[in-house]
């Protein structure tokens, strides 16, 4: 195996008998016949390989897929596949060390193709007198394929020098030949990144949080627009990878900004105005309807490893008709709201929603709050919604049922976007225990809410598969111990509830809000 | 890094064209795998086309602890290395008969590379000797190779006999038939009565093929120059079996 990778450039104006030359000197070279390629460069939306410091290049070579993984400074292999289809996923790498490598930087993101490119490559095997080979030197002319256009680009060219492992002399004498007299030059930065700029990429951060640069006094009207337009923006930026299912982060963040949008327009009625707002509020809710399920159904489909990690070797061959049962939801699902985002419907709300958002604020139209400062509103916002908190926490029994908690979880969610929002208008060291003791019954919640949801989607499997006949004993099992392990987990979970929920309900912990939102507190956070 | 060996008392049987293969076919399929041919016959360095050398012998191996991983050569394949043969090997036993604990020396020569590779296979020579004990207690799984007549069973009870007298508790014994000749009675009847008698004889067979003894003339795996005829396809199939089985035990859907 190739050790390491050298890569240099290839003058444009160098013949390429002149290069044999060079190369072959006093030693023998076996060339194979040099073809096109395509190369493939893969990576996550958000270049999460690249930003880790490491290339994948995947060539397509007689039906089959292979996969080199290189760090992107010095070129070092980190790891080689040869594959039938184009990996999406960590766990598609099957070896192991490779796998959790991978897995470490991408998490559960998919790959995607970022870079094709058509290479005309000869490669070109230095041989010992037992055919051996003990080196590979290839040649790149690559070039660069413009999407929707049947145009080429054409990048610059390149000498790849693989050595071998145990035959270091070998590359050492190649080398020396290929750099002597100033004959080849070293790249500095690896292929990829020319080919990134020739094809105008820039890997940003797409997933970074919105900031957001809120100042207390400002009328509550255009702040609370101003967060909804960057929230507008966040799923016009998304809809369309959700609606392709490049990645579930697409989903995700597109889904996020929608919920996030409703809560606004549902928690603020006296600043923004509602009836005008009407049928844009239930077109949004509309929208949402077909969203949610699928990421539902991505986190189930995320949960494979842990489920089988559940069940012993016998049972574990099972989990194929639920996930190709899950599969087969999410593609219907996937359709359906593809069709509703693409619609006309959508359009028209999303259009209708950028102009009211973006139109100058007539403020004797709008509601009396509108021109208030953002602080007071925010301040009497938090404090509602913490006694909301408090009030359905108080009425759930022992015996609530899961639907019971799903009330306070959907309130619990909205005062925790509004805290996420407003902290920087408040002191940060007095709203740190608040916030601290939100979030860990907010994750309580969560984990609440996911093991019910869990926990009713596999029962529902079950019955569709007994009313499609098509259960054997051995599935049955399997699905009543995972049935059975969310319970279970559930009533874990269920036993840190009291706990976390006392903590924030606390004497002391109300006593530091009042004083947070008060007026005293607010005149000194103006002055500032 | 885990640790697969080829094994057999008796001689002829298929372990290196065993090793061979898997170690291709691990290596192609994204394992960093590496072979290290312990016999000083050198049968598997030979397919590869790589000189049965090791600089300073097995005395040097003993002396210097990165020598080994000095000794370590790239094959033509991505993915796949191997550790030459040497004909000094031949006194393993002598060499390392003095040392503290005489069989785990193979394991502690290996320490250096353990997080270089995924998986290492050991191809040997045929005895029951100091380098077999070190290979048994380096190796997580054996694969031994059976030839179904009726002399090459006897030689497994004789293997089983001994673990038996010296068990092992982490070492899996993974037998599987090989050079498979379905149109001698004699062979389906093993092949088709053994597997009820041992648990645990894989479930898939080499067929006795001209394929496998082309890899002399080939000097490459069946997997590179014939990966789809009848052999081909059946040390895939091994290899496969075996990966669920010990290499990788997540594979589920
Ligand atoms: N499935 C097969 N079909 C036909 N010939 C085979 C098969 N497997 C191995 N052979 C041939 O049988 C001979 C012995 O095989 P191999 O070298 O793999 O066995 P071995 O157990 O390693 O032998 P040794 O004990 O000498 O090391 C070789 O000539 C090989 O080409
Ligand atoms: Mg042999």
């Amino acid at each position: 195996m190739p050790a390491d990778q050298f890569i240099y450039h290839l003058p444009a104006t160098l013949a390429p008998r002149e290069f044999r030359s060079w190369l072959e000197d006093d030693q023998v070279f076996e060339t194979e016949q040099s073809k096109d390629f395509t190369r493939i460069y893969l990576d996550t939306f958000d270049w999460r390989l690249y930003r880790g410091g490491t290339v994948l290049e995947v060539i397509l070579e007689k039906g089959h897929y292979l996969l080199t993984w290189r760090t992107l400074r010095t070129g070092k292999i980190l790891g080689h596949r040869t594959l039938k289809v184009l990996p999406r996923f960590a766990a598609e790498f099957i070896a192991p060390g490779l796998q959790q490598q991978i897995r470490e930087l991408i998490g559960r993101r998919s790959l995607l193709p970022q870079i094709s490119l058509k290479s005309n490559t000869d490669k070109l095997y230095l041989l010992d007198s037992e055919e051996k080979q003990l080196l590979r030197v290839e040649t790149r002319y690559d070039r660069l394929l413009v999407p929707n256009c049947t145009n080429y680009r054409v990048l610059p060219a390149y000498v790849y020098v693989f050595p071998y492992r145990g035959y270091r002399e070998a590359f050492d004498t190649v080398i020396q030949k290929l750099t002597a007299r100033g004959r080849l030059r070293a790249v500095t930065s690896d292929p990829l990144i020319t080919a990134m700029e020739c094809s105008e990429l820039t890997p940003e951060d797409n997933h970074s949080k919105p900031v957001f640069e809120l100042s207390p006094g400002e009328p509550a009207f255009e702040v609370l627009t101003k967060v909804l337009n960057t929230f507008r923006v966040i799923m016009e930026k998304n809809v369309h990878g959700a609606c392709k299912a490049e990645d579930p982060e697409y989903l995700h963040d597109f889904l996020i900004a929608a919920r996030r949008t409703q809560c606004i327009m549902d928690r603020y009625p006296d600043v923004l105005p509602r009836d005008q707002l009407k049928l844009i509020r239930q077109d949004f809710e509309w929208a949402e309807k077909f969203a949610s399920p699928i990421r539902d159904l991505d986190i189930y489909l995320s949960l494979f490893d842990e489920f089988a990690s559940r069940l012993d070797k016998t049972h574990r061959s099972s989990l194929r008709p639920l996930y190709e049962y899950l599969r087969n939801q999410k593609t219907t699902q996937q359709w359906q709201m593809r069709t509703a985002l693409e619609s006309t419907r959508y359009r028209r709300l999303m259009e209708g929603w950028k102009r009211f958002l973006e139109q100058k604020p007539v403020y004797s139209r709008l509601p009396p709050g509108a021109t208030r400062p953002i602080r007071a509103v925010a301040a009497k916002e938090l404090g509602a919604l913490y006694s909301e908190t408090l009030e359905l926490g108080q009425a759930l029994t022992k015996e609530a049922n899961p639907s019971e908690y799903f009330q306070l979880h959907q309130t619990c969610k909205q005062f925790s976007y509004q805290l996420e929002l407003f902290q920087d208008l408040f002191n940060p060291k007095k709203l740190a225990p608040l916030a601290r003791a939100q979030m860990d019954l907010q994750d309580n919640l969560n984990e609440l809410h996911d093991l019910n949801l869990q926990h009713d989607a596999l029962r529902e499997f079950c019955t569709t598969m007994q009313q499609e006949h098509r259960t054997m004993p051995v599935w049955l099992e399997s699905m009543d111990i995972l049935i059975d392990d969310r319970a279970r987990e559930y009533r874990k979970a269920l036993k840190h509830f009291s706990n976390r929920f006392a903590k924030l309900k606390k004497k002391k912990m109300q006593k530091q809000l009042q004083a947070l939102l008060n007026d005293r507190e607010r005149k000194r956070g103006e002055k500032k | 890094m885990k640790i697969l060996a080829t094994y057999n008392i008796k001689g002829g049987v298929g372990k290196t064209s065993t090793a061979v293969n898997l170690a291709y076919l691990a290596a192609a399929e994204g394992y960093r795998t590496l072979l290290w041919d312990l016999d000083p016959q050198g049968a598997a360095t030979f397919c590869f086309r790589i000189k049965p050398k090791i600089k300073g012998g097995i005395k040097n191996l003993k002396r210097r602890r990165s020598a080994l991983t000095d000794a370590v050569k790239a094959t033509d394949f991505e993915g796949l290395d191997l550790i030459p043969s040497d004909f000094s090997f031949r006194s393993f036993d002598q060499v390392f008969s003095d040392t503290k604990k005489p069989a785990r020396q193979l394991l502690k020569l290996l320490f250096p590379m353990a997080r270089e590779y995924d998986l290492l296979i050991m191809d040997s020579a045929p005895s029951i000797s100091l380098a077999s004990e070190n290979i048994f207690y380096a190796a997580d799984a054996l694969l031994v190779p059976l030839i179904p007549t009726t002399f090459s069973v006897r030689t497994y009870y004789q293997l089983l006999d001994y673990f038996r007298k010296k068990p092992s508790s982490h070492l899996r014994l993974l037998p599987f038939f090989s050079m498979y000749d379905n149109r001698r009675p004699l062979h389906r009847q093993i092949v088709h009565s053994l597997p009820k008698e041992f648990q645990g004889i894989l479930n898939t067979s080499i067929p006795y093929a001209k394929r496998v003894e082309m890899m002399g003339v080939e000097r490459a795996p069946v997997g590179h120059f014939a990966p789809q005829s009848k052999s081909g396809k059946a040390y895939r199939r091994l290899w496969q079996e075996i990966r669920d089985k010990v290499v990788d035990e997540r594979h589920f859907y």
